[in-house]
């Protein structure tokens, strides 16, 4: 491993590397940044914090997705100027509730897997 | 001969129930749904599934994993033609010409080229998978630790070779797999390697939470990244195909089909390359060329020929030597081992009628990939019109149920975390994940092959390069390596050129 990435850095060096790499559309760049972060958070928080930790794994898994599809319209909203209607808002806990349940019920009922 | 044709008649007789029907066309209708959804992988759908499954009969988890896979891979292509994204990687080379056809108003007829495709690919596969694979298990039952050394090798070399465009960026993948598999306790004398006394180490980086998260996880990271969601394409006309495609169709086969399986069978070489070399190869035979990339009949019928008949041809290796073909039948060989059955030399002799088992549940995979292909389109295309944002937070959740599910422990989530953002980065800077995941799947065969051999050679490794099978093996995998260094190659080309100029000299001498 060692050897192949000391190949791959030679062979990638180059005068002025570091700036070109900054170069492109900054603020597309800094929009998917912000979308990543979002993304990032969201399920770090659900995969290290919620789950596995005295919740009921039905309820950790509504409030995630429901959390999740709540932030991310809103931000495709934003971004068209809109904003995120309370039937949108209902909608979206309706959803995770609903997937918290289904996903429960199918998995530790119907084919006896254990959940977090 | 008699006995294996008496095996693989059992083997048909043996699915044709109730129960059996059901839970194939229920996988591979699962699978399809999975192909269709744009970022959703075929190792993500059978690895989901592997713990769905847990609890079933072997026979009857490995049949439904059998269909979702086949089911995926086909489903991929739905979205290739209608929103120009490939479902899966394996349905990329579909992209070009499938949506060129919709464009025109065709989509229908793209569907319906794509469904008898990926039917009469599978088909030739399985004739494949049910010849080769109990011939291929009795030559590996002669193979011993130092053969398994240099075939895990050559399976790392090869995928790191092909996959992607860098080969020095895949046999970096390749052994960054190869080193997460150390992790935890050896197999020979059971003590601890890189777990800086951590406990939760010691078991090892488990297979389907590093699968979930390499595939699962970054693929929904992936996914919601884009900016943009893309619009389909509505679908007018018919799906059933044409008199002369069908007749093309055939023709495709007979020219292509060997050498599609064949691809299936080299490690690591995914379904994605079997598709773009079915692609290449048509197109070069073809006589309309110039049509290649804007709609060409030829071109998406050999991108997904290629693609399916490939899926068995990943199965064969997986099955009779242990070393998968690909990530997703390295998943599909993980959920073999966790019901019981080992892949490998042994299985012709510890569970001989499973290797015809699974050519009976492929059969059954493909004639559902057709009823539904042809029959079940309009209502598996409402799956498209699910938003990204609404279905990828169920993804991940199925993803984190996916990697708890197989050992209970939270530890195997943040596990599936980690790998998944590292595969995310890894992946937006050009570095595949099929090399890791053969990597980490043939990294305790390698070194447990190694160790072995070392110990029965009294620390010697002389057998590795004096044996038959082995020194083939060893020149295959070190040639790998030396062709990508440029005055070797050039080395070579200068040889085998010239090796040609003169045998053109002396048959024009002959003539």
């Amino acid at each position: 491993m060692t050897i192949l990435g000391a190949l791959l850095a030679a062979r990638s060096w180059r005068p002025g590397l570091l700036a070109s790499a900054r170069g492109g559309d900054a603020a597309a760049r800094r929009a998917e940044r912000r979308q990543i972060l979002l993304v990032l958070a969201l399920c770090l928080i659900f995969g290290v914090l919620l789950v596995g930790h005295s919740l009921p794994f039905w309820l950790a898994a509504a409030i995630f997705v429901s959390v999740a599809i709540v932030a991310l319209q809103s931000r495709q909203r934003q971004a068209t100027g809109q904003k995120l209607s309370l039937r949108g808002i209902a909608t979206a806990a309706a959803i995770g509730l609903g997937a918290g349940i289904v996903i429960t019920i199918v998995f530790q009922e119907i084919f006896l897997v254990r959940l977090p | 001969m008699l006995t294996g044709l008496a095996d693989l008649g059992q083997a048909y007789l043996n699915i044709l129930n109730f129960t059996s029907l059901a839970y194939g066309l229920s996988g591979a209708l699962l699978g399809i749904i999975v192909g269709c959804l744009p970022g959703l992988s075929a190792t993500l759908c059978i690895a989901l599934l592997t713990t769905l499954t847990i609890k079933l009969a072997a026979n009857d988890a490995i049949l439904i994993l059998i269909c979702s896979y086949v089911g995926t891979l086909y489903g991929g292509s739905r979205t290739a033609i209608l929103l120009n994204i490939p479902g899966t990687a394996a349905n990329a080379a579909s992209c070009a010409d499938g949506h060129a056809l919709a464009l025109r108003g065709e989509a229908g007829r793209a569907i319906g080229i794509a469904t008898s495709g990926a039917f009469s690919g599978t088909l030739f596969g399985v004739l494949c998978l049910a010849a080769f694979t109990p011939v291929l298990a009795e030559v590996s039952l002669s193979f011993g630790a130092y053969e398994f050394f240099w075939l895990a090798l050559l399976g790392v070399a090869m995928s790191g070779s092909i996959v992607g465009n860098d080969p020095l960026k895949g046999w970096l993948m390749g052994t960054l797999g190869l080193f997460v598999a150390q992790i935890g306790q050896e197999g020979l004398y059971a003590y601890d390697r890189f777990t800086f006394g951590w406990s939760q180490l010691s078991g090892g980086i488990s297979l389907i939470p590093a699968l979930v998260g390499a595939f699962g996880f970054a693929e929904v990271l992936t996914t919601l990244a884009d900016p943009v969601e893309r619009k389909m394409v509505e679908m007018r006309d018919s799906v059933l195909p044409r008199f002369r495609e069908g007749r093309a169709i055939l023709a495709h086969r007979a020219a292509f089909g060997g050498d599609r399986v064949l691809t299936g069978l080299m490690p690591g070489v995914g379904e994605d390359a079997g598709a773009w070399m079915s692609y290449a190869a048509a197109k070069a035979v073809s006589k309309e060329k110039e049509q290649f990339g804007k709609g060409s009949i030829d071109g998406l019928m050999a991108a997904e020929t290629g693609d399916m008949s490939s899926i068995p041809g990943h199965i064969i290796p997986a099955l009779a030597l242990g070393i998968p073909g690909s990530a997703p039948s390295a998943v599909l060989m993980a959920a073999m081992i966790i019901h019981g059955i080992q892949p490998g030399p042994m299985l012709m002799i510890q569970h001989p009628q499973f290797i015809y088992d699974v050519v009976a549940m492929t059969s059954l995979a493909t004639v559902s990939i057709l009823i539904f292909g042809l029959f079940l389109i309009k209502p598996l295309l409402l799956v498209l019109k699910i938003r990204r944002a609404v279905l990828m937070p169920i993804i991940f959740l199925l993803c984190t149920v996916g990697a708890f599910a197989s050992a209970s422990r939270l530890f195997d989530i943040y596990c599936m975390i980690a790998i998944g953002i590292g595969a995310f980065f890894l992946r937006r800077r050009g570095y595949q994940m099929a090399p890791f995941v053969l990597g980490l799947v043939l990294g305790g065969l390698l070194d447990k092959s190694l160790r072995r051999g070392l110990v029965l050679s009294d620390g010697s490794i002389e057998p590795f390069f004096t044996r038959p099978i082995s020194i083939g093996f060893a020149t295959v995998t070190i040639l790998i390596l030396l062709l990508y260094i440029p005055a070797f190659k050039a080395l070579i080309s200068n040889i085998t050129g010239g090796i040609s100029r003169q045998i053109g000299r002396l048959t024009s001498r002959h003539a």
